[in-house]
């Protein structure tokens, strides 16, 4: 149809026999649709507008779209009254908040928005950097009566001085908390440790017996939280992902625990210790940390010697990644005595290190002969030579 | 072994059994009613739509069963159409949407999708008149509440 000319007899028409989009198809559509095209979809009409505005509101993510606009207006530009733009946020998390299944965000403003409305959907929570970006008028505490009702957060730690600039975040804690008690469908959550670090302040068992409740969840992120493992892992036995360094006593696991899949440890981790915790964790597919070491590196020697021994038995055929993100001097060793254990994997990613890394290759070549990819451009040619050896089998 | 397929207007189509299978709806129709010649009633598609359908089918008869994407996220979500079903989809809209309506009806996911997906990126980047242009669709809207969408929704608008 052209644009400018009016239309004739024939656009008339076909016009008139073009199917109309079924609602069924505009959600179906409205799926492979980013959210500033959604935006224009829901004003074309008010059927399209009641089909996609869920799917609009589906996900809020304040990295994404105008948000951190809007918000650099209000706090840092002052081009927006704070009361304005709070007044906004609350009214469309108001009308649209039940809409939300992911909800990712730093600002308390919209934490707030979601907890008043009752968002009970949600089923990705992430929330980061909560206080230090935006500084909002400091964030008021739960009304005790209002719903929802705030909650009776046992606090081990009273407000001292010294203690003012973790409780400072402790409403916004608290709202955290409801919004896992009001959300039971929640199966992701990442909370990273900025915004976490006063997590210390809650007792072990307040928190292991919400999580317990959360039968959901499958991938969770808690860096600084401190939790024996053990404990942990049998509040949450269904949990598949999980990125955590604080986590006591995590090679000391008596029992197996089976659903795990993806391990991330942001520190370093012995590589005795790692044996004991894989060793654990029958169904673990992918493994991550900065560092594999050994535990003296004085006398790696002794060390790699009695390690090759008593370990020597310890094979981990469930795990097809590993990713080390940071290495030192003498870590390759500690390396390859991993991988050694390792002969089912296909992905192995490794830091840019000037050294060789003649040692964790041999041991790959003895021990991986299905490798397929390796993290990080040095490895390239190594993929290659892989291949070429794999090709080389199929012939004979 | 061939099955026939019979259009709305009463054409009769003769496909290999494993290209009808495509459909998961016929397939299922298939296992129900065993060996059997009886020819297979699709009242719901017409020649022109059945013969597009078929071409597709036999296009993608050895394609791998689809994992269905897990993810709700559309950001993840690619919108890449491979160059063969790009070309298919250079159809009028009416034949576009008929297409679409088939592939609901005869349950063949992949063509859904591709369907889909050629509908979201005429839509992209087009403003909501534009949109309307395209689709034929009837502002509904008072001025007052177009401005309150908008309003609503600024969020959601480009950085």
């Amino acid at each position: 149809m052209s644009e400018s000319a009016p239309p004739t007899y024939s656009d008339v028409t076909t016009s008139a026999i073009v199917p109309v989009l079924f609602p069924e198809l505009v959600l179906l559509i409205g799926q492979y649709l980013h959210q500033q095209d959604l935006l224009r979809c829901v004003q074309v009409c008010r059927s399209w507008n009641q089909i996609l505005i869920p799917q609009l509101w589906r996900t809020i993510d304040t990295d994404q779209c105008a948000w951190r606009r809007i918000f650099e207006d209000t706090v840092l530009e002052a081009k927006r009254p704070k009361a304005e733009t709070e007044a906004w946020i609350k009214d469309v998390f108001a009308k649209y908040g039940h809409h939300i299944r992911h909800l990712s965000t730093w600002s308390c403003v919209i934490l707030e928005a979601t907890l008043n409305n009752r968002c009970t959907q949600l089923s990705t929570l992430s929330v980061s950097h909560i206080y230090q970006r935006w500084q909002w008028d400091p964030i008021s505490p739960l009304p005790a009566a209002a719903p929802p009702p705030a909650p009776v957060l046992p606090w081990i730690c009273p407000v001292t001085k010294e203690r003012d600039e973790i409780m400072a975040n402790r409403n916004t804690i608290e709202r955290i908390w409801v919004l896992f008690q009001q959300n039971p469908g929640l199966v992701h959550i990442d909370l990273p440790y900025d915004s976490f670090s006063c997590m210390g302040v809650l007792p072990e068992t307040f928190i292991l017996g919400t999580l317990s409740s959360m039968k959901y969840l499958k991938e969770l992120a808690l860096e600084w939280v401190s939790l024996d493992a053990e404990a942990f892992l049998d509040a949450v036995p269904q949990l598949e992902v999980l990125e955590a360094f604080k986590l006591r006593d995590l090679d000391m696991m008596q029992k197996d625990h089976n659903n795990l899949r993806s391990l991330y440890i942001p520190c370093d981790v012995e590589v005795d210790k790692l044996f004991r915790i894989l060793d654990r964790l029958p169904g673990l597919e992918s493994f991550r940390s900065n560092r594999v070491t050994f535990w003296d590196t004085g006398s790696s020697n002794s060390t790699m010697k009695a390690l090759s021994v008593t370990e020597s038995t310890l094979q981990f055929w469930s795990i097809k990644r590993l990713q080390v993100t940071d290495l030192c001097w003498g870590d390759d060793k500690a390396i390859a005595m991993l991988v050694r254990r390792l002969p089912e994997l296909l992905w192995v990613g490794l830091p840019k290190f000037c050294e060789t890394y003649e040692e964790i290759k041999k041991a790959l070549w003895e021990s991986c002969y299905y490798l397929d990819e390796f993290g990080g451009e040095v490895y390239e040619r190594w993929a290659d030579e892989w291949r070429r050896r794999r090709a080389k089998d199929e012939e004979h | 072994m061939t099955v026939i397929l019979v259009s709305s207007d009463n054409q009769d189509f003769k496909v290999d059994k494993e290209v009808a299978e495509r459909s998961i709806l016929i397939k299922n129709m298939l296992e129900d009613v065993g060996e059997s010649d009886s020819p297979i009633p699709l009242p719901n598609v017409t020649s022109a739509v059945l013969t597009k359908v078929i071409e597709y089918c036999e296009h993608h008869r050895n394609d791998p069963v689809q994992v269905p994407e897990e993810t709700d996220d559309p950001r993840k979500r690619s919108n890449d159409i491979e160059e063969w079903d790009m070309k298919f989809m250079q159809v009028d809209q009416e034949m576009l949407f008929e297409i679409i309506l088939a592939a609901n009806y005869l349950d063949i996911k992949p063509l859904l999708d591709v369907g889909c997906k050629t509908v979201a990126n005429i839509i992209k980047g087009k403003t909501p008149e534009e949109i309307r242009k395209a689709f034929n669709i009837v502002n509904d809207f008072t001025p007052e509440e177009e401005a309150q969408i908008k309003k609503e929704n600024e969020w959601a608008e480009d950085r």
